[in-house]
């Protein structure tokens, strides 16, 4: 520090010359100045001279306008005097740059280099400050008349840090300020504010650029607004709204006012809602709310952000393994609440406990292989190549009714409110009542087997091997619409009361408008039998035997991604679920994927069986926000016929849950 | 074209266009209970905006007269503030302290557009930065313990890819 000091000290001798103050020796100079006492003060370490050195004229460096002021600028100017003198050229002035470039600490010191850059503008004023520099007798103003100055008076050295033993011009302090400026201040108040404003103009144009950024510092913070804590309320909560989950969170961390806001419950909830989050999960969130405060609504955010991290990411925990149906092919599976249905070519449908894995009810009374169901609450719906559906009651394992009528294999059902669609080789479906049992309708038309059916309440659509998609009334079982396009046969169809989208072996996908029977548009890029499908806000996502899955746009027809990549399934796609994050699909290539629906991206195997490629197939799954079922097996005995359950929740013992 | 007057809380007073006023719901709401509509040379007094805030806000009003009117209903909509114009984004780089007086001045005369637009520009100021470039983007003083900072932490800790 001190050898920095040296190779200007010169320039002090020439101030202490021209000041006539000879008992200011060179050595002085080496100690701290007072202008690194000022710049010092800033951040509170403040080495320094005394101020109690009356000796000295208060005033020889600080006069009465620039109140912080720098020792560079004087001795600057005395430099420039005495260069000026031997030579008569200004220094090239880039100020700003040379300015703004320097960092904070090394403004202390400047080379003579920088120096050079600060002196062209100032150098008529600084000489007449020094000039004007008068040792002044005035004694100390009182120190409320400080209070109109801005608060760069506390950027001055406290008193009491100051040595006495240190012979240096007194600096000024808020106990001691330079003699003139309480007049000055008075004047300044006096005016009108235009006047002011022309003062303070004229002033700034007086500033060299460290001053010039010491008032930009004063003044910064003061155009500073802590919106949050100060806006009413709803305005506060409005902006927070526009803020993404991770943003609150940081928010929430800048102080109390913030928290108070960004915890807001409603504001969570509201974040929950454009998640789909929809209710707060009791049990889990109550453990977290008690366990630190929070709010229900942020807790149900976290958990579901938990949740979808352990689907993404976390190490997949050992799944559950449902061994049943022998050797035979488990064709359809229903999973509902913490229930589980497994229809089986074995004659049977089992039902099993989502939470502890085990069997619960075999639903027997087929005399042929189960090749559809569907499942509400506890009621499970079931159709065989014995010719009927059987209405069971999964609870006590019941079989309620049986309905006959079909002249061949029940193939497909829909099942709305307490009526059942179902779809048969014998080309007819049929409406029945599963309270009452009661047969309703027959719906005649197609040529060949039924093997998709949709129902809304109001509307039947089926899909068929006769190529042709068809819009029943089944009130009047009448046909509304012949849906013609598809050149081979139909295999899935879904129906949101609007669109009617079915998929073929044609390799098309056609979109249909329910009410005209005209199509709109026709999804081309499979190269195989679309097997399945699921329709939801008008985006569609297909699986194929071609082993691809598209997502598509069925307002526009666009397909908007195609879920393949080096990560792509081996073989055809046997089943599909989506959400609005994720499309996980399973294969005949023995694994379960996820995928991320907005991106198309592959994101990791969910399953991978062992006897993948050799044989192990995965013929359906089914998930809802937390599990993962899936029915594998294969048809050569590499792989047992079983249910693999994966959960994603999050871990409720551990401390990681709670406290993260 | 039909002018009214506003006058402002410091006592300025604003000719303007009544259809340029009236993208004010409070103003609209005003004129239309008062029934000022044809009377000449009214004042309309807004006690709660200054003079410089007001010309700010007319400038706002006056580009975006032909704006279509603000959806009923856009509380569902996902929260974006990715959608400011570039004419907005000129026009809001003000200072805190003028852009938190547009929010008040939005806010008071009913301005659902320089509303949200002032609003997200805020948030904008937000977005990204941890809790110290917070506090320090806004002049916050950290006013948690060294004990409550921790646990703040961790209850707000967000658990990303890895």
């Amino acid at each position: 520090m001190a050898e920095a000091w040296q190779p200007t000290d010169h320039s002090f001798d020439i101030i202490c010359r021209s000041k006539d103050h000879p008992d200011i020796s060179k050595q002085d100079c080496a100690s701290p100045s007072p202008t690194e006492c000022i710049i010092d003060s800033c951040s509170e370490i403040i080495p320094g001279p005394s101020n109690q050195d009356a000796a000295v004229p208060k005033d020889l460096l600080v006069n009465g306008i620039i109140v912080l002021t720098d020792e560079n600028s004087v001795s600057d100017t005395i430099d420039q005097e005495a260069s000026i003198e031997e030579n008569d050229v200004p220094q090239p002035v880039n100020i700003c740059a040379s300015f703004c470039s320097t960092p904070k600490s090394s403004l202390v010191r400047r080379s003579p280099a920088e120096k050079s850059d600060y002196i062209e503008c100032d150098l008529k004023k600084r000489k007449l400050d020094v000039n004007d520099a008068r040792p002044n007798k005035r004694p100390l103003v009182p120190e409320e008349e400080h209070n109109c100055l801005s608060p760069n008076t506390q950027m001055i050295p406290r008193a009491s840090t100051l040595t006495p033993s240190n012979r240096w011009p007194v600096i000024p302090t808020k106990d001691n300020p330079p003699t003139e400026m309480p007049n000055w201040l008075g004047q300044f108040t006096r005016w009108s504010n235009a006047e002011r404003i022309m003062a303070l103009t004229e002033l700034i144009d007086r500033c060299v650029p460290t001053q010039v950024r010491h008032i930009m510092q004063v003044i910064e913070p003061q155009f500073q607004r802590d919106f949050i804590s100060l806006l009413p309320k709803e305005l506060a909560l409005k902006v927070l709204s526009f803020l993404d989950p991770p943003d609150l969170l940081k928010a929430a961390q800048t102080c109390h006012s913030w928290k108070m806001l960004a915890d807001d419950n409603l504001l969570w909830k509201e974040k929950c809602r454009e998640v789909g989050v929809e209710d707060v999960p009791a049990r889990r969130v109550i453990t977290r709310v008690i366990k630190i405060k929070m709010s229900p609504w942020k807790a149900a955010y976290m958990r579901f952000h938990d949740i979808e991290m352990n689907w993404r990411h976390s190490p997949i925990r050992t799944p559950k393994m449902l061994k049943g149906h022998d050797d035979h092919v488990i064709t359809c599976l229903q999973f509902s609440g913490n229930k589980i249905v497994s229809g089986s070519d074995d004659n049977t449908l089992k039902v099993w406990s989502a939470i502890s894995g085990k069997l619960m009810r075999t639903l027997s009374g087929h005399t042929g292989g189960v090749w559809s169901s569907q499942m509400s609450g506890n009621i499970v719906i079931s159709g065989s190549t014995d010719r009927t559906l059987k209405v069971w009651d999964a609870e006590s394992g019941i079989c309620q009714h049986t309905l006959f009528g079909h002249t061949s294999t029940v193939r497909c059902m829909h099942l709305h409110g307490n009526k059942v669609v179902s779809g048969s080789r014998d080309a007819t479906l049929r409406v029945w009542n599963i309270e009452t049992g009661e047969f309703l309708h027959v719906l005649v038309g197609h040529l060949a087997a039924v093997r998709c059916v949709q129902y809304d309440g109001r509307l039947v659509v089926s899909g068929a091997y006769d190529y042709m998609v068809k819009v029943w009334k089944p009130e009047t079982e009448e046909c509304l619409h012949t849906l013609q396009g598809h050149t081979n046969r139909v295999y899935s169809l879904q129906f949101d009361g609007v669109h009617v989208v079915s998929g073929s072996l044609d390799t098309s996908i056609r979109v249909w408008d329910v009410e005209t029977g005209t199509c709109k548009h026709t999804l081309m890029g499979h190269q195989s039998l679309t097997s399945g499908m699921e329709l939801q806000n008008n985006i569609l996502v297909s699986g194929n035997a071609d082993s691809t899955v598209k997502v598509w746009d069925i307002l526009t027809g666009q397909c908007l991604q195609t879920l393949s990549g080096p990560s792509k399934h081996q073989s055809a796609v046997t089943c599909l679920q989506f959400n609005s994050r994720f499309v996980i699909t399973s294969s005949d290539d023995g694994t379960v994927k996820l995928w991320d629906l907005r991106t198309g991206e592959f994101i990791r195997n969910l399953v991978t069986l062992e006897s993948g490629g050799s044989g192990g197939v995965v013929w359906r799954i089914r998930a809802n926000e937390t599990k993962l079922v899936c029915a594998v097996g294969s048809r050569n005995g590499t792989e047992e016929t079983k249910l693999l359950v994966l959960d994603f929740d999050v871990d409720n013992n551990s401390n990681s849950f709670i406290m993260r | 074209m039909p002018k009214i007057k506003l006058q402002s809380s410091d006592g300025e007073t604003f000719d303007v266009d009544v259809e340029i006023a009236k993208c004010s719901v409070t103003i609209k709401t005003m004129l239309e209970d008062l029934g000022m509509d044809d009377e000449e040379e009214e004042v309309v007094p807004l006690p709660n905006v200054n003079s410089a805030i007001l010309r700010k806000v007319l400038q706002w009003a006056t580009f975006h007269k032909d704006d279509p009117p603000p959806p009923e209903d856009d509380e569902n909509k996902e929260k974006r503030t990715d959608d400011i114009s570039s004419w907005d984004a000129d026009f809001l780089k003000v200072d805190q302290g003028t852009l938190f007086e547009l929010i008040l001045a939005a806010n008071y005369l009913d301005i659902k557009g320089l509303l949200d637009v002032t609003c997200k520009t805020v948030a904008n100021m937000i977005k990204g930065k941890a809790p110290e470039e917070i506090r320090k983007t806004f002049n916050i003083k950290n006013d948690f313990t060294a004990s409550e900072e921790d646990q703040v932490r961790k209850e707000n800790e967000w658990c990303e890819e890895k």
